[in-house]
């Protein structure tokens, strides 16, 4: 199946990731410029994804500025922003969605 | 264990123990973690089953996440797993950083050390490495952390997928994927190269949307990272 396939290979690449320079003994060493553009690794590819995602719920029926996933998603970058908590900015931000819903009938 | 093998079994013994009880008060955010991770995966159509085979064969939630996603949402093989590869390249730095602890090791150490590897493993046990007096047993207690945030990890997915499979799709809980990453998005927004790094991608994604097979994610984080390097190349001047 086509999907144990991409597991394997995830799996494998995930786990060369981390045996990178373990393996490797140290005896490569990242050079620090390299070094310092991997800190934003996280950042740029979690934004990407979650834009990517949330690009997926656009409706044709209303604006961006009436979607409740679009409003949902802001209330829930300002929680995590202001507490860092997974779990309360997940919870906050299906709150929203089912409040908007319900009231949107 | 044998205790009559002298004092050398027993000590790793305790010090495998320290490093467990070393990971507990990370339990307060990894159980929640895994639970909401485990309801985000069951929305993907996986059987909390197969789930669980695939956490134990990619153990990184946020990697698994992305790959189930962009399956289901038909995105060719080699994209999928280049995008959640590249969710993982942060392990390099890690990787790095515990080389020279592990250096004395064996490959079979190595190899069990790598896997095991975790955010949470990492940050416990980095401080003990530090210290010259735990040298010749730091990888136990490495070992113990990190088996601890295995266990833990796995059973609260676990859990997350079963309860996520048996509640009501009315209640669009497919929407706790992107909530999940933005939750993850957030917190690595430092300082202003990060925020840079961050929204650059955001809205490089935004343009290259109509490229096909999401191919737009991966170019637009490479041009997130760019953008968030050269401002920092700029600062430190």
């Amino acid at each position: 199946m086509k999907i144990w396939i991409i597991m394997l290979a995830l799996g494998i690449g995930t786990f060369l990731i981390r045996y990178s320079i373990i393996g490797l003994a140290g005896r490569i060493h990242i050079p620090p410029r390299v070094e310092r553009a991997f800190r934003f690794i996280p950042a740029s590819m979690l934004s990407a994804l979650v834009i990517s995602q949330l690009s997926s719920y656009a409706s044709s029926a209303t604006s961006p500025l009436t979607n409740s996933y679009y409003l949902a998603a802001f209330v829930a970058c300002g929680v995590a922003w202001k507490t860092r908590n997974t779990l309360l900015t997940v919870f906050v931000g299906m709150v929203v969605l089912w409040v908007l819903r319900a009231l949107s009938g | 264990m044998s205790v009559r093998s002298g004092n050398q079994t027993i000590s790793k013994w305790d010090v495998f123990l320290k490093g467990m009880r070393a990971f507990m008060p990370l339990l307060v955010g990894v159980v929640p973690f895994g639970l909401i991770t485990g309801i985000a995966v069951a929305q993907t159509n996986i059987s909390p089953l197969d789930g669980t085979m695939m956490s134990v064969l990619v153990y990184s939630g946020a990697a698994l996440l992305v790959a189930l996603q962009l399956i289901q949402s038909g995105t060719p093989a080699m994209i999928t797993i280049l995008s959640a590869l590249m969710v993982n390249l942060r392990f390099i730095m890690y990787s790095a950083s515990l080389a020279p602890h592990f250096q004395n090791l064996s490959s079979r150490w190595k190899i069990l050390l790598s896997y095991l590897l975790s955010d949470q493993a990492y940050a416990v046990s980095i401080s003990q490495f530090e210290d010259p007096s735990n040298q010749k047993t730091g990888h136990w207690y490495f070992l113990g952390a990190a088996v601890a945030m295995w266990l833990t990890w796995q059973s609260s997915l676990f859990l997350g997928m079963v309860v996520g499979i048996n509640l009501p799709t009315s209640w669009s809980l497919d929407f706790t994927v992107p909530l999940t990453f933005l939750a993850l998005a957030v917190p690595t927004i430092k300082d202003k190269p990060s925020l840079f790094s961050a929204l650059s991608a955001g809205l490089a994604t935004v343009l290259m949307s109509g490229l096909p097979f999401k191919i737009g994610v991966v170019i637009a984080a490479i041009v997130g990272i760019g953008i968030g390097a050269i401002m920092d190349e700029r600062r430190s001047l």
